[in-house]
């Protein structure tokens, strides 16, 4: 039985790389890192003088441990070259620009040669044969398209794998809906939460989305998701939902994601290289510890990134997995460390949170952590949406619940908090990343 | 027997329930009984109509749920006290009870909430009070 799983899923590869040998992939990866290297210390003026103010030479990479004496680079990195000092080719080989929006200042521009776009499309055509997509799929793809790389990436990696696609972009839930129906699309990307929203808005309409929607598999990215949420996208969407990472500075999606077997997304290690760091020190962690997220880019011309910090928390296992893919896996990215609050001293991942009341079914898909200054403390308050079958007549049931939530948060994080039940529908909603974090501890 | 009552959860804050009552008059149902019970940043608003799958309907996207509550006419026989005395008698216990807005079928009506309605019930209809039906509240 395992066997036949096993064999279904090899007729499901993209291409023979993703069970490359490890050894030879190792020889790959050093290949691929002596010649971005080299590239970089000869062509690129910002990277060139940052490896020779670190005093590394091309020459002193001879194997793979040498990355860690490379230094990292950060978004203000990319920041203080804006918009394209660091790209490494003509501009004239450029063929494509993305924007990242800049929420927490300037944005940051990311380039594509044609056959950076080339091996993008490839990348996101692996992910998706990886989580069973085939030649007779429809897929709606409900990520933005523009100057986010959501939309184009996983468009381009739908393309390349000859299934029919709706590029619906993000928004208009309804038009979502309907088209999802009409035309049986068998696959929706978008954000997890914009999936719950768009099956929220499904059961508003009077659909049952299990049932009058035909959508196998999902493809949720470009914001951290928990366990309890996988459940209630099963319960409410579709049977299939895979995890898929990728942030815009590396390429946007496809860097890495989810087998059928959903322990852990699989990084496209001949492309990039990952390792995972103590954020304090910069040390390299070992495998199994958890850290902050690094790549290395080691395949791409317009834009090589070395040592870049993601920002996201999680943890790496380098064992083959079950599928027979070689390619490490990052195991579900925990937050990012931008997105980690500082509470009373306490860190803690919004994650943490969510993972807590979506295991309860009382509560609905939507919730909002709000932070505020009580004096000179702290305060935390999470409002989370009711479900109907919350509902009792008596309130004192419903105020057990609310000390239920509080107290299933509190010995999650050992913090005072208050649970907020809301009426459903009056959070906000969003058709893309969902901002859960409300801090308003800087404001007077 | 017994009348449905619909329990709606609502934040502590102005207007939710010239939301409700505002949904309710315009799909045509009548609230024949209704009181709000507050525990702090919210409460639930407990209603009794004259067509229940109406007023869910009209209070669509609302969390609410329904459950089985006694009405029972008030008259000279069986005044609130009497009613009380009553069920005294044969140990049933009052949650909570609130009356209607306008009298039905001629009396005001008071709405019981107990654990055991069909003891309630015969309790009360042994004695010959009116114990009414959905029915008659439409």
């Amino acid at each position: 039985m395992e066997e036949c799983v096993i064999m279904e899923s090899r007729t499901l590869f993209y291409s023979s790389i993703e069970m490359i040998d490890k050894k030879e992939l190792k020889e790959l990866q050093l290949k691929r890192l002596r010649e971005t290297v080299q590239i970089l210390y000869d062509k690129n003026l910002y990277f060139g003088k940052k490896l020779r103010q670190a005093k590394v030479k091309p020459s002193d990479i001879i194997k793979l441990d040498d990355l860690s004496k490379i230094p990292f680079t950060t978004k203000d990195d990319l920041r203080v070259n804006y918009p394209t000092k660091l790209v490494n080719v003509g501009l004239d080989q450029v063929v494509r620009f993305h924007v990242s929006s800049g929420t927490t200042g300037d944005p940051t521009v990311v380039a594509y040669t044609e056959s950076d776009i080339d091996r993008w499309s490839e990348l996101n055509a692996r992910c998706l044969a990886m989580m069973g997509v085939k030649r007779g799929d429809i897929i709606q793809i409900a990520y933005g398209y523009g100057l986010f790389t959501g939309g184009l990436g996983i468009h381009y990696g739908a393309e390349r794998l000859g299934i029919s696609i709706i590029p619906s972009s993000a928004g208009n839930t309804k038009r979502q809906i309907k088209l999802i129906r009409d035309m049986h699309a068998t696959v929706l990307a978008c954000t997890p939460s914009y999936a719950l929203y768009i099956a929220e808005t499904a059961i508003q309409e009077g659909l049952e989305p299990k049932k009058d929607l035909n959508l196998r598999v999902g493809v949720f990215g470009a914001e951290p998701w928990s366990e309890s949420v996988r459940k209630r996208l099963i319960d409410q969407i579709c049977p299939e939902p895979y995890d898929i990472y990728g942030l815009s500075e590396l390429c946007g999606p496809g860097v890495a994601a989810e087998c059928h077997y959903r322990n852990g997304l699989h990084v496209w290690a001949d492309n990039f290289i990952p390792e995972i760091i103590d954020p304090k020190t910069g040390e390299v962690l070992e495998p199994g510890e958890e850290g902050e997220l690094v790549f290395t880019t080691i395949n791409k011309e317009a834009m090589p990134l070395l040592r870049y910090r993601t920002r996201d928390v999680s943890r790496m296992d380098f064992d083959t997995c079950s599928c027979g893919r070689t390619h490490p896996r990052i195991l579900r990215i925990r937050g990012r460390s931008d997105d980690m609050m500082k509470i009373r001293g306490v860190n803690v991942f919004p994650s943490q949170i969510e993972y807590v009341l979506q295991r309860m079914d009382e509560l609905g898909d939507q919730y909002q952590i709000v932070l505020t200054k009580l004096g000179p403390l702290d305060d935390l308050k999470v409002k989370v949406e009711v479900k109907p079958s919350a509902v009792s007549d008596k309130p004192w049931e419903m105020v057990g619940l609310k000390k239920r939530v509080e107290d299933e948060i509190r010995s999650v994080l050992n913090l005072n908090l208050e649970v907020d039940l809301v009426e459903p529908g009056s959070l906000p909603r969003s058709e893309g990343k969902a901002k859960r974090v409300l801090d308003l501890r800087g404001q007077a | 027997m017994a009348v449905t009552q619909i329990s709606v959860f609502v934040e502590n804050k102005p207007g939710r329930f010239a939301e409700i009552s505002t949904r309710l008059e315009r799909a045509k149902v009548k609230t024949l009984a209704f009181c709000i019970a507050d525990a702090g940043d919210f409460g639930i608003i407990r209603l009794v109509v004259n067509r229940p799958e109406l007023a869910t309907k009209a209070l669509k996207g609302f969390a609410e749920s329904s459950i089985h509550v006694i009405a029972t006419s008030i008259t000279k026989k069986f005044s609130v006290s009497k009613i009380a005395v009553l069920l005294r008698s044969k140990k049933i216990n009052i949650d909570y009870a609130y009356t209607s807005t306008k009298p039905i079928g001629g009396n005001p009506t008071l709405i019981l909430r107990v654990d055991d309605i069909a003891r309630t019930e015969k309790a009360l209809k042994e004695k010959g009070a009116k114990v009414l039906v959905q029915e008659d509240l439409s």
